[in-house]
């Protein structure tokens, strides 16, 4: 399966939730959107999975020969962020229901009841109705109504949110098991630790335009303006002597042999580590990346700034 | 109509049936309407188990009246004044009669009054007629029954007038209990759709399910879910009435009661009912789908449209054969209610009852699409509620 999204359009009233997006998402893999509440994902996605249609740009899903304008019917999971089952009836009643709408035959679908309800720890509580469990337990049920059906794809809004730290970690893990098993996966989310180590691309979003896309490097490169190294020494060295070097923010430890400095983004580092390794004994050099959730405030905060010139 | 819309319709429909049918309620209501049915029959001798025996004292020389509970205890004028003063203590009340006249004296209105005037009015109308001084051919003459033998020129062959008569109050009783069943269906209808899909969109399901099956789909599945609940609620309604009525029929006047009920008015009962809570509760599922909260929204009141027809329908109830039956019976948002009147009563051209139900069918097809369309339109706001102008815009393009 292979999605082409080209200069995609949705507007609401007085409002254009998503403004000339493009991007695409091949087969396999973790693709993540990212952006502040209202920045268009949610609307994006509703596009995707065929719930809206967009007013102007073209969705383009190419399966099994075929080409659609939106995902196909039973071709994908969807997990939006307004989720919710029946709180009167119980969890098998639920999933069941879900498994017939899919059109699953009976024994197959008592067959991913037990292996999913078994994944998340859920066995013993399948007759109890919705409304008595935790918000995090709903949550899983969730999303084993997504993926009940084995979809090759699946879209998941904001998947880790009403999880705790240990919950959010066991999805994290079925995942990677999905993404393993060549499931595409297509999410939404605000923890950015969690997205980082999970995705293979992302996508983020601020006020309904795409503001940086592709692999972890190729969003670095195209947000970060300068880069983090840091180094040390194996005794005291001068600052003055590295104070001369091309470095920004230059900061030790109080002994004066552990530095951190910013430096150019496309500033050479072979150049650089000779110029630092003859200020003393080196004992460790390394450039560090700016973490994602630093990258993607920054970023955020930027391009709001710009849309409020521009309006 | 492909395979695999009528399963999902399907799914949705029993999903629904059996989300609001739940067997201990199932079981209470039968109970409560039992015992409600039972308490009617055995009001009277509740109450009158309950009345305590009233005590008047008479002053008067001819003979007391016979009223059962009341006791009458005849007393020497002198003691009058005394008596009358003291009312409350020995005695409830005092009979003053002169002649043809009598004064009651109590301390207070109560109830037991009426009936004891009821009585004592009758008393007295019989003692003026014994002072006629009528002979007993006379008298027998009097007192027999004024009757007026019905004919029927349309029934020429049919000896037994008084049986033809009895149809007649059989027919009446059997549309009487058709709008209360009607009644019964729509109530149930609009309570149960209401509550199916405005909390849908209160616990957010809309989304997710909206992306295994379509809103024409979703919207259908709903409205065959509730209607067969409303049905099961008229017709288990409908037999325990006619179980009861039959009970109290046996125990006052034994046997069975005779109703003038054919398979076939029995059919077109069942059928024009059926098709009639379909299209009402397309319509209530159409409106219900733009309501976001019932307990904000102002729409919600629209919903009660749906008992208009069946208002309309009590109206001819007795009176079948009108110019307004006709109409009613043929105008599609009202013919299921009026048509199985108009049949149960006084039978209907074969032609008027082909147009009724083909102008009902066509306007059943357009009410669930235009339950899905406003479904569709609704949930596509997120969180506001379409506009009366959006709505009307929804019903023209349907």
């Amino acid at each position: 399966m292979h999605i082409e999204i080209s200069n995609l359009v949705k507007e609401y009233a007085t409002l254009r939730a998503v403004n000339q997006v493009s991007f695409s998402v091949n087969d396999g893999g973790i693709i993540a959107l990212l952006g502040p509440n209202g920045a268009g994902k949610s609307s994006l996605v509703r596009m995707l999975v065929g719930l809206t249609e967009p007013d102007s740009g073209e969705i383009r899903v190419e399966s099994e020969g075929k080409t659609y304008p939106h995902l196909p019917d039973g071709s994908f999971g969807y997990l939006p962020e307004d989720r919710g089952l029946y709180q009167d009836r119980t969890l098998k009643q639920n999933l069941i229901y879900i498994g017939q709408l899919r059109g699953l035959e009976k024994a197959e679908i008592e067959r991913q009841l037990d292996h999913w309800l078994q994944r998340f720890e859920l066995t013993e509580r399948a007759n109890e109705h919705l409304k008595q469990l935790s918000k995090g337990n709903q949550q899983k049920i969730q999303l084993i109504a997504t993926l009940l059906h084995r979809p090759p794809m699946v879209i998941l809004d904001e998947p880790f949110s009403g999880l705790d730290p240990v919950n959010q970690e066991h999805v994290l893990t079925v995942l990677k098991e999905l993404k393993a098993e060549g499931v595409t996966i297509l999410l939404s989310a605000h923890q950015m630790d969690l997205v980082e180590r999970l995705a293979d691309e992302f996508v983020l979003m601020n006020c309904g335009e795409v503001i940086a896309k592709g692999s972890l490097d190729a969003i670095h490169n195209q947000l970060a303006d300068r880069q983090q190294i840091h180094f040390s020494f194996s005794r005291q060295v001068e600052t003055d002597a590295l104070q001369s070097l091309a470095l920004d923010n230059l900061q030790s430890n109080a002994a004066g042999t552990h530095f951190e400095a910013d430096v150019d983004l496309n500033a050479a580092l072979d150049e650089l580590l000779k110029q630092v390794a003859a200020c003393g004994p080196l004992q460790e050099f390394r450039r560090h990346r700016k973490p994602l959730h630093d990258l993607y405030l920054s970023a955020v905060r930027s391009s709001t700034a710009t849309q409020e010139i521009r309006s | 109509m492909s395979s695999a819309y009528l399963q999902r319709v399907r799914r949705v429909a029993t999903f629904e049936f059996l989300r609001f049918f739940k067997w201990k309620q199932e079981l209470l209501t039968i109970g409560l309407m039992l015992g409600g049915f039972m308490l009617a029959i055995l009001w009277p001798m509740i109450v009158a188990f309950f009345d305590s025996e009233q005590r008047i004292a008479v002053f008067d020389e001819g003979a007391l009246p016979e009223i059962e509970k009341v006791e009458f205890v005849r007393l020497p004028p002198v003691q009058k004044d005394r008596i009358i003063s003291s009312i409350g203590e020995d005695y409830d009340a005092v009979l003053d009669v002169e002649g043809f006249d009598m004064v009651l004296h109590v301390e207070k209105s109560a109830s037991w009054q009426d009936s004891l005037r009821e009585e004592l009015s009758q008393w007295m109308q019989a003692r003026k007629f014994d002072a006629l001084e009528l002979d007993d051919d006379a008298r027998e003459f009097y007192h027999s029954d004024v009757e007026i033998s019905m004919f029927y020129t349309s029934r020429a062959d049919d000896e037994d007038a008084e049986s033809a008569e009895n149809e007649r109050r059989g027919r009446s009783l059997i549309t009487g209990g058709i709008v209360l069943l009607l009644f019964i269906g729509v109530m149930n209808g609009f309570a149960l759709m209401m509550s199916s899909i405005t909390q849908e969109k209160q616990t957010r399901v809309t989304e997710q399910l909206l992306t295994l099956l379509n809103p024409q789909e979703w919207m259908d599945g709903k409205i065959l879910g509730v209607t067969m609940h409303s049905a099961k609620s008229m017709l288990l309604t409908g037999f325990l009435m006619f179980l009861l009525v039959n009970g109290v029929h046996m125990a006052f006047q034994g046997g069975f009661m005779q109703l003038p009920l054919s398979l076939l008015v029995f059919l077109n009962a069942i059928f024009f009912l059926l098709v009639g809570l379909l299209l009402v509760n397309s319509f209530l599922a159409g409106f219900a789908a733009t309501i976001d909260d019932p307990n904000h929204s102002s729409r919600s009141v629209v919903m009660f449209i749906p008992m208009v027809p069946v208002f309309a329908s009590f109206s001819i109830v007795g009176s079948a054969d009108s110019g307004l039956a006709t109409f009613l019976s043929i105008f599609p948002l009202t013919s299921f209610a009026a048509m199985p009147i108009r049949v149960a009563e006084v039978g209907v051209p074969w032609w008027q009852w082909l147009i009724s139900v083909g102008l009902m069918l066509v306007t059943l097809y357009w009410a669930r699409k235009l339950a899905a369309r406003l479904f569709r339109y609704g949930i596509t706001m997120y969180g506001k509620e379409p506009g009366w102008r959006d709505i009307w815009r929804v019903i023209i393009n349907t």
